[in-house]
Formats: C-alpha cells, sequence, structure tokens
C-alpha cells in the first residue's frame, strides 16, 4: 500500500484513484493506514462479498481464517474492469497500464 | 519391419519437437558492465565505484524489497555478514528525509523487529546524487538470539522520490563490527550516479 | 491379423499424445473478468464514510482496486 501513496500524483495525473479492500473491521484498518500514513481510502468488506465477485480466492497463507488473496483490479471511468493482475501489485505495470488507458481515451 | 522403424521415428520426431520447447536453457544477460573508468554500470541505468573483491553481488528480481545490492561473509561464527544495497524505493512514503526515516526503521528488518530494538546512533545531513540528503546510523541488538546488528542508512532524492542506500552489519552480540566495510558503503554511495531518468520521472513525458 | 491392426493404428498415439497438453484437459478454465462491467458496490471506508463506486468514481476517475489479506500482517 505504501507504493499506491507513494504515486498518488501519478495516478492523479492519469485521472485514476486508488482504493485498498480486505476482511479486516474498519477501526483495525484505520489504525494501519493511520501507522503507514495512508490517505487514500481502505475498504472494509467484513462479509467478502466482493471476493467471488472480483475472483479473488481466500488466502492459502492463513488456513482457517477468511481473507482475500492480493489482487488488483483497475476499472477504467465507464465501469469496465481493464486490468486483473494476482499477487502484489506491480506498480510500474500499473502506471504503464495508466498511461495506456489514457492514451486510448478509456475505450474499451 | 522397415514400417515399425518408420513409426518408432516418427514418434521420436513428435516428442523432440513437443519436448523441445521446455528444454531450452534460457541465458541471462549480466546487468552489469565494467566501464574504462573502472567504473560499474548497471543496466545502464547507474555507474558506481565497485566494492573490491570478496564482495558479491544481490541481484532482486522485480517487487522484491530492494534493487541490488554486494554482500560479503565475514569471518567470525555465525552471524557474521555486511551487505549494502540501493534501494529505489525504500519503506515508506514521505518526501520529507526526517518523516521518511521514522516510516522506513518501522518496516526496516522488520522480521526481526520483534526482537531488536533499533537505537538511532547519529544523524547527519550529507551531499550526495547532486543534492541534500540524510546519514543515520543506527544499531539494534537481539538479546534472545544474541546478535547485533549495525546500519548506516543514506536518503537521498532522486527526481521527487526518496532513495536510499543501507549497509547492514551482522555480528554475535559479543563481536566486533569492521568499519572497512562501512568505508566501501560510504564510497558506494558517494560515487554513485545516475545515467539516465528514472521510471517514473519519464512516465508521465509523451514519447 | 490383430497384429497389423494395432500397427495401423499405432500412429493416432504420438498425435493423441500432441493434442493433450493444447487441448487444456485438466486444467481449470477460469473466466476472465477484464471486459466485465464492474459491480456497483458501497462499502465502509477509513475515511469514515460509506464509499459507494457509482458515486465516487463511475463517470469521474478510474480506479484501482488493490485486496490484500490482513491489516498488520507480512502477508
Amino acid at each position: 500500500m505504501e507504493g499506491h501513496q507513494r504515486n498518488l500524483s501519478l495516478y492523479e495525473h492519469f485521472n485514476a484513484r486508488v482504493v485498498g479492500v480486505s476482511r479486516d473491521d474498519v477501526t483495525t484498518l484505520k489504525y494501519w493506514a493511520k501507522s503507514l500514513d495512508i490517505t487514500f481510502p481502505i475498504l472494509s468488506n467484513v462479509t467478502g462479498f466482493m471476493g467471488p465477485y472480483f475472483g479473488v480466492k481466500p488466502s492459502p497463507e492463513i488456513q482457517g481464517f477468511p481473507v482475500f488473496s492480493r489482487r488488483t483490479v483497475i476499472i477504467d471511468k465507464r465501469g469496465i474492469i481493464r486490468y486483473v493482475r494476482d499477487g502484489s501489485p506491480d506498480f510500474k505495470d500499473i502506471l504503464l497500464f495508466l498511461k495506456k488507458m489514457s492514451k486510448e481515451g478509456g475505450k474499451p | 519391419m522397415k514400417k515399425k522403424w518408420v513409426l518408432i521415428l516418427t514418434v521420436a520426431l513428435v516428442l523432440g519437437l513437443w519436448l523441445s520447447g521446455c528444454a531450452t536453457v534460457e541465458t541471462k544477460k549480466r546487468p552489469y558492465r565494467m566501464s574504462q573508468q573502472g567504473t560499474l554500470i548497471w543496466d545502464d541505468e547507474f555507474e558506481f565505484k565497485p566494492p573490491p573483491s570478496g564482495w558479491k553481488i544481490i541481484e532482486v528480481e522485480v517487487g522484491g524489497e530492494f534493487g541490488f545490492g554486494f554482500m560479503k561473509v565475514d569471518t567470525g561464527p555465525f552471524p557474521s555478514q555486511s551487505m549494502f544495497v540501493y534501494d529505489e524505493e525504500p519503506f515508506g512514503c514521505s518526501t520529507q528525509f526526517e518523516n521518511r526515516e521514522e516510516e522506513f526503521f518501522k518496516r526496516y528488518l522488520w522480521s526481526c523487529a520483534v526482537s531488536i530494538d533499533m537505537q538511532i546512533l547519529e544523524k547527519q545531513k550529507i551531499q550526495l546524487l547532486g543534492g541534500e540528503g540524510l546519514a543515520v546510523v543506527a544499531e539494534g541488538k537481539d538479546l534472545v538470539k544474541k546478535e547485533k546488528v549495525k546500519s548506516k542508512v543514506v536518503f537521498g532524492i532522486r527526481g521527487d522520490r526518496v532513495v536510499a542506500f543501507y549497509l547492514t552489519q551482522w555480528r554475535p552480540i559479543d563481536g566486533t563490527y569492521d568499519p572497512s566495510a562501512f568505508e566501501v558503503f560510504d564510497r558506494f554511495w558517494g560515487s554513485f550516479r545516475y545515467l539516465k531518468k528514472s521510471f517514473y520521472e519519464t512516465i508521465t513525458q509523451d514519447p | 491379423m490383430r497384429g497389423k491392426t494395432f500397427s495401423k493404428w499405432l500412429w493416432l498415439f504420438p498425435v493423441l499424445l500432441l493434442l493433450v497438453p493444447i487441448s487444456g484437459f485438466g486444467a481449470k478454465q477460469e473466466k476472465s473478468l477484464v471486459g466485465e462491467e464492474v459491480l456497483y458496490f458501497s462499502l465502509p471506508s477509513t475515511h469514515d464514510r460509506l464509499i459507494s463506486y457509482l458515486n465516487e468514481y463511475y463517470g469521474k476517475y478510474n480506479l484501482i482496486m488493490t485486496f490484500f489479506p490482513a491489516a498488520f500482517t507480512p502477508i
């Protein structure tokens, strides 16, 4: 998430915003965001309904406790999913994709 | 008999073609080369004075904790090793050195942070990369594992982002630190220069 | 007779071997989300308010969403 925080001004250049999503409760996320000086919103999805929709499988690292795996998704202004990548975010890849999208004018 | 041999050859050819795609060994190109002036050029992007022999190159794949560095196993009982790296994206987000230093040390050596108490010994404003920087020396002791670590972290600016160089030297708790590694490290960041703009400096520019 | 029939069809074996990897036999086919319309969600956030995709991002900004396992962990 610190990588996203460092790139906020670059995302803004490409008319993009960023959010984090986990199954933690809001209070935990607020303390965590404050500890890392994260200013963009972190969303709390305790029930986990976002997971199946976005194809986010339960993380294999924690057995028996429902958490998301890492996945980054980019949605364009028209509400169409344009980019999906599993694992830790590749920030350079994200920026290159945003640049490509901005050149296309956001056409899917 | 003839048909049998034709069949065997056909099967062998098919299998050979099928497996050839996975049987080749990809040769990896070295990302560095020596210049005529005796400096090391990394990825045609960074240039610096290389450390003396005995230091091994560490290279991390994209997404790792740091970019590249050098490591040396020192004489003495475990753990006796020194390592210094260049990190294009050190822990933290602030562009102010003092704040970044605080953020950095919250996560630095995270896996050991539970049992290591890092104390800042020294802080100094310095000049590097053609601009201002901040050098911090810290030490931490793990009383459970009976180990200690001394670290020098140097923050600088590239474009509008903070970069860092850091050296960690591990010793048994009653061991002695080797100052020569710190001298090698100082020569490394002191001679470091960029040969081209970074990815982040050019991403917003049109080709 | 049986031997002749067997060797007559033996050539089929390597051809079938070739087809197995490209057929995706045994591989679980995951439907790609790219090109799909996003779910219009509303969720509580660290900004002390419900964040609604429709109100805050749709028609205005591209949105990067990173799903992660848990706060305060190295995973």
